[in-house]
């Protein structure tokens, strides 16, 4: 749903579908006879508006069906869309690791991991220190 | 000490190409070719396929980092390109050893001579888990015509592959020539198969972290200087603090301090309770032992003192000998250790806890972001007459921009334990062994109580499946002079740091944290948006509402 770019298929064509409330733009709703079934099918664009819709799709009657439509606002401005500049919080390609990020989860368990000094045995041996006056 | 030579596999890395696997051959030590060495190739998948006695080939590795210059072979810095270098790495130890990260698992082969023959052991650790998997070749003596080789192939996506190449193999569970060693997925069992053409039966091991990004770096640089006069606007430099220099102080200007063997202890005493000393002695003191101002155990060979001297006291020179300090402050360099970044990101910094080990001060939390990527170096100033000391842990690191040099944690104590020679001498000792148990246990006790319920705050931010700051835990209490003598005497730093649990879809179901500026259009895959402004774009005032919630929420591009 949240996917810019979409892959339609089985795309079919209305000319005389009847638009049931003429000012809405947003969400629409169209009737259209058709004698292909379209219960599954769930978008559709409306180039007079400009835009695409994700649609519910009832079957009235016999070849009848109701469409009730909400525009996809991604994909009907995809190219103003892309040309937009804006500040970017998370990227799948694009990104720092060095910001906290709650998305990463840890084990109950840690790790413990002890590194020597290159020279660890300055204290290995014993001497007699005698001060005498 | 174990020399060995870390070639890290983690993203990034280009060890693996797509199609084909890189192998790496590794002479191990005491062959006939290469008398008490190493050597690094890297071959191509044809040749070690076709299981032929491939030609020392010549590459360049990335990433890969000597851990220990003390090579008799000249150290060769590798990189990896296109190209070809040999390199071999010689060691007079006994045991070498290579490691290959291939995060979040460790593999090494350790090169040891057991008697006539050269064994190889091949052991798998993966973090939080403790390795139990391990295999040995060994090789027997009329092998050594040729050098005995143990091939490793790491696949493209995570498989490791074992072979020992052409040798007679000695031992029930030791693979044929023809047979390569998978390292499972479970680190318990060990898997021996022949390499099939399409490798679909060999259980595979996922590298869950390799990532095919890109970091983007920091997206605010500021300028040091005003690029129109040349001012400097923002100091990023940092000056060197080092360790103290040690003045030039004699001891022997009033006492005689002198080192001392436990024979020339004896014969100091026999001569100092000799009648004819005795005499003398007692025309300055009521005591004999008055003449000693103190005997300690210094935890050290001090081998600076090197100068022959003939024991005085007062203004007799006796004939029992000894070597003699010639200053009273002295160093001890306990070389350094570095503290590298794991997970190489966040993680590194607000999750992970670091400690130092100090011998005769204990275990000193650090500050993890001071460490980080930082080499510590860790020098006392020892004062040979009373055995008291300082301790200098200095952090070099050049990073973000600021080239850092300094001693940042100091402390100091007393590491000579005291002989009492006389009775009051002992009370005094027993006295200050009971202070310090009586500090020790309410160190202890306030350990237990106040950073128990600091470990349970920290713990609910991790319970909530967040990575979040980690508490630090007292691990030891104070040292008294006396018990300094049992402690622990190796410095070592102690990183504890969390297990990252990253699905192996996350990075395209949700993306990794950002923050700059781009045209959408010019990005890929899962993307989040902070800031946008959608003026201008042709759509009502509520499909403007929601397009800014899907674009703050998530969309894929």
């Amino acid at each position: 749903m949240n996917d810019l770019t979409k892959t339609l298929t089985n795309e079919r064509i209305y000319n005389d579908a009847r638009l049931l409330n003429s000012e809405e733009v947003e969400r629409p709703t169209v009737t259209l006879i058709s004698d292909v079934d379209l219960t599954g099918y769930n978008y559709a664009k409306i180039d007079d508006f400009g835009r695409s819709y994700f649609a519910r799709v009832e079957v009235v009657r016999d070849n009848l069906y109701r469409l009730s439509l909400e525009s996809d606002v991604l994909s009907s401005r995809a190219d103003a869309v892309k040309s937009l500049t804006a500040v970017i919080g998370r990227n799948s390609r694009k990104y720092n690791s060095y910001f906290h990020d709650n998305e990463l989860t840890a084990y109950s368990y840690r790790t413990v991991q002890t590194k020597l000094f290159s020279n660890p045995e300055v204290f290995a041996g014993n001497s007699y220190v005698l001060v005498t006056v | 000490m174990i020399k060995y030579i870390k070639i890290p596999i983690r993203r990034g890395t280009a060890f693996a190409s797509v199609d084909t696997i890189t192998a790496f051959q590794i002479d191990l030590p005491y062959s006939a070719l290469n008398t008490s060495g190493w050597s690094l190739a890297k071959h191509s998948t044809t040749q070690l396929m076709g299981i032929e006695e491939p030609t020392l080939a010549t590459d360049l590795f990335k990433d890969i980092e000597i851990h220990n210059d003390a090579f008799n072979f000249a150290h060769i810095p590798i990189r990896f390109e296109d190209g070809v270098q040999v390199a071999y790495y010689y060691s007079r130890d006994t045991k070498s050893r290579i490691e290959f990260y291939c995060f979040p698992a460790v593999y090494s082969i350790l090169g040891g001579r057991d008697g006539t023959n050269c064994r190889a052991w091949i052991r798998r650790e993966d973090l939080g888990k403790t390795w139990s998997c391990s295999r040995r070749w060994a090789f027997p003596s009329d092998a050594w015509g040729v050098a005995p080789r143990i091939y490793l192939a790491v696949s493209s996506d995570g498989v490791l592959f074992l072979m020992a190449f052409g040798r007679q193999m000695i031992g029930d569970d030791n693979p044929t020539t023809t047979e390569w060693v998978v390292m499972s997925e479970d680190v318990n069992t060990v898997a021996w198969g022949i390499y099939p053409e399409n490798g679909a039966d060999i259980e595979k091991m996922k590298l869950e972290y390799y990532f095919d990004g890109v970091e983007v770096e920091e997206t605010t640089r500021y300028d040091d200087t005003d690029v129109n006069t040349g001012e400097i606007k923002r100091d990023n430099t940092s000056d060197i603090i080092g360790t103290p220099l040690i003045p030039d102080v004699d001891p022997n200007a009033f006492v005689n301090v002198y080192k001392l063997s436990a024979l020339q202890l004896k014969a100091f005493k026999t001569e100092l309770f000799s009648t004819s000393i005795a005499d003398i002695v007692k025309r300055w003191w009521d005591k004999t032992t008055d003449c000693i101002v103190a005997l300690n155990i210094a935890p050290l060979e001090l081998e600076h003192v090197t100068r022959s001297a003939q024991i005085k006291v007062g203004t007799h020179t006796m004939e029992a000998g000894a070597k003699q300090a010639d200053g009273v402050l002295f160093k001890v360099n306990c070389g350094t250790v570095e503290v590298r970044p794991y997970y190489e990101n966040f993680a590194d910094y607000e999750a992970t806890v670091v400690q130092c080990y100090i011998p005769f001060i204990g275990f000193i939390p650090l500050k993890t972001i001071d460490v980080m990527g930082a080499t510590l170096t860790l020098e006392y100033i020892v004062n040979i007459v009373t055995g008291d000391f300082n301790v200098f842990l200095k952090v070099a690191r050049n990073k973000f921009d600021v080239n850092l040099n300094a001693v940042l944690y100091e402390s100091s104590g007393k590491m000579f334990s005291q002989i009492p020679v006389t009775s009051s001498d002992y009370s005094s000792v027993l006295q200050g062994a009971i202070n310090t148990m009586t500090s020790t246990a309410s160190t202890v006790a306030s350990a237990t109580t106040g950073n128990v319920s600091g470990m349970i705050a920290g713990g609910s931010s991790i319970a909530s499946s967040v990575l979040g700051s980690a508490p630090a835990i007292q691990r030891s209490g104070s040292f008294g002079n006396n018990a300094s003598i049992c402690a622990m005497r190796r410095p070592f730093v102690l990183i504890e740091r969390p297990r990252i649990a990253i699905p192996s879809s996350l990075q395209d179901d949700k993306g990794f944290m950002a923050n700059f500026s781009a045209t959408l259009g010019s990005l890929e895959g899962y993307t989040e948006v902070r800031h946008v402004n959608l003026d201008g774009i042709d759509l009502t005032a509520s499909e403007k509402t929601r397009l800014e919630s899907i674009l703050k929420n998530g969309f894929y591009i």
